[in-house]
């Protein structure tokens, strides 16, 4: 036992050597047939994850924190909010789902109390098995604990892969160039405060992704970790709504395998026991034109669905820091 | 918990070494805890099985003790044919109902009625037809007086669901696998590096080969009227390779895991490429299921002096069976079909193709003949490979006309030149250790360790390197 022990532990020392080597000179050098567990420096670089994280180092106080999917970078105007003397700042990444947003809740939360903190909910990402969107997040932010959660959040070996290059330094440079981003190669404009907009307006044409429901049952462990972000929440008597953002109804019409009724239903059924449930489509009216693509809203859009929230958060009696009454 | 998951790293590690920490002399203790974890190991899919696993696991201990101590041969039969129809049962039932619902409706509907019986929502229990064969096959031996029964209910428990065969094989029979349930096994460095190596390959054919061809099929098969006939020949190429590499793949792992614990699992491939004719190439093809059939079907039945039209019959009889045990499609059945009827004209043929390709593991290097066998053997496999692979018959029907209506001299859309030299590099070395107990065996033994070890990282590295970020669960798992 002893000698395949050590045999084993010098074998597995010189492979994670000779693995780091590899795993950086392919990072660095770009070559295009092995890059499939490789961090791609570009990937979801229009969504300004390294400006937000960074940005939101230097935030001190805020009244809303919104977490949740790309939805939430695109869909929720910080502009609305402080011109109605309110300071929002968004946190959504790509594909955030539940056991994502545990750690971004728990690990921002400690940093900055907020009065609310709203959750932009979707059914899909209840649904999805994987997603692997913890790399740009880990790429893209300082070194910290919850490095290593995402990691465990969905473990793979792009994940895996991203940590090494980051823990040995080589994503810094990348991290650095980042946080000057103001507009994608998609033409989004970043505002600050975790929101940015664009102008393009739904086009049908456009290939959308192909979205499948194969089950309608949601997966244990989403269900689990909503569960604890909401104690996490009342324990910290931190107000939170769940919001359902607007849908495409054209899209749901004319490519969705499901319709925007089961999807309104689904979403629904899996949130609104949680209460202070939201589904923005019963606060206003959405057309296409308020869409930039199958799901993400443009800066119209944007402007409505963020002033339909107002109402809510006044009764919730969310007022800016300098008129706070709530504890 | 896959073996290609984190989470099975983490359990094999805890029982690894708290297996070999256990005193040699109190091995009992080792499958007691080898047993646990089996059961802790199937619970991670749906801990509400582990019962049915539990009640087959006792029907098969005690109808065995029953067959055994009795003297009545009256009373020997009934029990034989208790356990055979319970278990059966349990299996027709959770496989088959709904199958036979199905066919029952289509066939009222075929008469003009309008049936109104729905099937019902039955979730298939893992692994259900392998450790149904498994206690089968005890049953069966105790009673032909094969074997002797087994009185020690954790050694018989553990021979039905030791975790590396529990859920898709290979199935193994009483005589070989349960007298190295019985005795303790001394800790030997060189098996444990040897199940090692055979689980490193087995886990690059897995998650490298299979699950890169999947991504290909999977797209393809999904919707075949949208691809030109290239593409769906490509991909019915692939997709034979990713069941061999998946099934096979998790084989070697089973194997490799079992052999880490000094136990040696029935070896279920041996590189069926290289086979000389169909027959063959079905005969190294989960090899422990064929035995199975041979030892208590075709056997019992077919003697030496027997006629060639009944061991024909019996053939074919085999292999219809073996389609409807992989499950209730029509699809499996016409697989088993189609697969008898070329198994026995390739016996037929077998002077005519012995006289020209000599056996594959005489051989350094392929011959002309060699390859056209592997060629026709492929294309013969991929053929089968399409029917099972494809829902129903209607949409292999579409796949068989979309290759004939839209077959054009092009590329294949989805075309890798990476994935295609992967699959060159696994026959490559499949060739190398195709004479071996598996194919890690002696690959590498010889060099010095610098080489051994570089080959070990690269085989690895690729792994880390092209292992598609979704992985797909083994195809086998369903039967």
């Amino acid at each position: 036992m002893k000698r395949l022990i050590l045999v084993f532990s010098k074998f597995l020392l010189i492979s994670m050597l000779i693995y780091c080597l590899v795993i950086i000179t392919l990072y660095k050098s770009n070559f295009k047939i092995f890059n499939t567990n490789i961090p791609n420096n570009e990937h979801r670089r229009y969504s300004f994850t390294a400006r937000r994280l960074e940005e939101f180092e230097k935030v001190k106080k805020t009244d809303i924190l919104i977490f949740g999917s790309s939805l939430v970078l695109k869909n929720y105007d910080s502009r609305v909010f402080k011109s109605n003397d309110l300071h929002s700042f968004g946190l959504g990444t790509s594909s955030q789902r539940p056991s994502m947003t545990e750690v971004f809740v728990k690990h921002y939360l400690k940093k900055v109390k907020s009065k609310i903190v709203i959750i932009d909910v979707n059914p899909y990402l209840m649904l999805m098995p994987d997603t692997f969107e913890t790399v740009n997040v880990i790429m893209d932010s300082k070194k910290n604990v919850s490095d290593f959660e995402l990691f465990f959040t969905e473990p793979g070996l792009l994940a895996f892969n991203a940590l090494i290059i980051k823990y040995l330094g080589f994503a810094e440079t990348n991290r650095l160039e980042k946080l000057n981003d103001s507009v994608s190669d998609k033409k989004d404009k970043y505002v600050g405060n975790g929101f940015s907009y664009s102008q393009l307006v739904y086009d049908e044409k456009v290939k959308t992704p192909n979205i499948e429901i194969e089950s309608l049952q949601p997966l244990q462990e989403q269900v689990k970790s909503l569960d604890r972000i909401i104690e996490f929440l009342k324990s910290e008597q931190i107000n939170y709504l769940l919001v359902l953002s607007p849908i495409n109804e054209d899209y749901f019409l004319k490519k969705s395998k499901i319709k925007s009724k089961q999807f309104r239903d689904l979403s629904r059924n899996y949130f609104a026991k949680y209460g202070n449930y939201f589904d923005s489509n019963d606060l206003a009216e959405y057309q296409k034109t308020d869409f930039m693509d199958f799901s993400h809203l443009n800066e119209t859009g944007a402007k409505k669905f963020t002033k339909s929230l107002l109402p809510i958060l006044k009764k919730k009696n969310i007022k800016s820091h300098t008129s706070s009454n709530l504890p | 918990m896959l073996f290609n998951s984190l989470s099975f790293l983490a359990f094999f590690i805890v029982i690894f070494f708290g297996y070999w920490i256990i005193p040699l002399k109190k091995w009992k203790y080792r499958n007691l805890l080898l047993l646990t974890g089996s059961y802790f190991f199937y619970a991670q899919w749906d801990w509400r099985f582990c019962f049915l696993l539990g009640f087959s696991t006792l029907l098969d201990y005690f109808s065995g003790i029953i067959i055994s101590n009795s003297d009545s041969k009256i009373k020997k039969r009934f029990w034989l044919f208790v356990s055979i129809i319970i278990n059966v049962g349990i299996l027709g039932y959770f496989k088959y109902v709904n199958f036979f619902i199905d066919s029952f409706n289509d066939l009222l509907v075929s008469v003009g009625l309008q049936p109104n019986i729905s099937t019902l929502n039955i979730i298939l229990p893992v692994g259900i037809s392998f450790y149904t064969f498994h206690g089968l096959s005890y049953v069966l031996d105790v009673y032909f007086g094969k074997f002797k029964v087994e009185k020690n209910i954790i050694n018989y428990s553990l021979f039905v669901c030791f975790f590396p065969m529990l859920l898709a094989g290979p199935i193994e029979r009483a005589p070989h696998l349960l007298p190295q349930l019985t005795v303790g096994h001394r800790f030997n460095y060189q098996r444990i590096v040897d199940g090692m190596r055979q689980f490193l390959w087995g886990f690059f054919k897995k998650v490298v080969i299979a699950d890169n061809c999947a991504m290909v099929v999977n797209q393809v098969f999904q919707d075949p009227g949208q691809h030109s006939g290239t593409t769906l020949v490509y991909a019915a190429f692939l997709f034979i390779f990713q069941v061999y590499a998946d099934f096979s793949g998790y084989s070697d792992m089973a194997l490799g895991t079992a052999r880490m614990f000094g136990i040696q699992l029935m070896k279920n491939f041996d590189t069926p490429f290289f086979s000389r004719d169909l027959a063959e190439f079905v005969g190294r093809w989960h090899i422990s299921l064929s035995t199975w059939f041979k030892y208590y079907i075709y056997k019992p039945a077919v003697k030496a002096n027997s006629s060639d039209a009944r061991k024909y019959f019996f053939v074919f009889l085999i292999f219809l069976i073996s389609g409807f045990w992989h499950g209730a499609k029509w699809t499996y059945i016409m697989v088993g079909i189609f697969a008898a009827i070329f198994v026995i004209i390739s016996v037929i043929l077998r002077p005519w193709t012995n006289r020209f390709v000599k056996n594959y593991k005489t051989v350094t290097i392929p011959t002309p003949g060699h390859i056209i066998m592997i060629i026709l053997n492929l294309s013969a496999a991929t053929f089968l490979a399409v029917i099972f692979r494809n829902d129903n018959i209607h949409t292999t029907n579409a796949f068989a006309y979309g290759i004939l209506t839209r077959f054009s001299l092009s590329f294949p859309k989805f075309m890798s030149w990476f994935l295609l030299s992967l699959i060159l590099f696994m026959l490559i070395v499949e060739w190398c250790g195709r004479k071996d107990h598996h194919i890690m065996e002696k690959i590498g033994q010889n060099w010095s360790v610098y080489f051994r070890w570089g080959f070990y990282i690269v085989v690895l590295l690729l792994i880390a390197l092209a292992m598609p970020q979704n992985q797909e669960e083994f195809i086998y798992f369903q039967f």
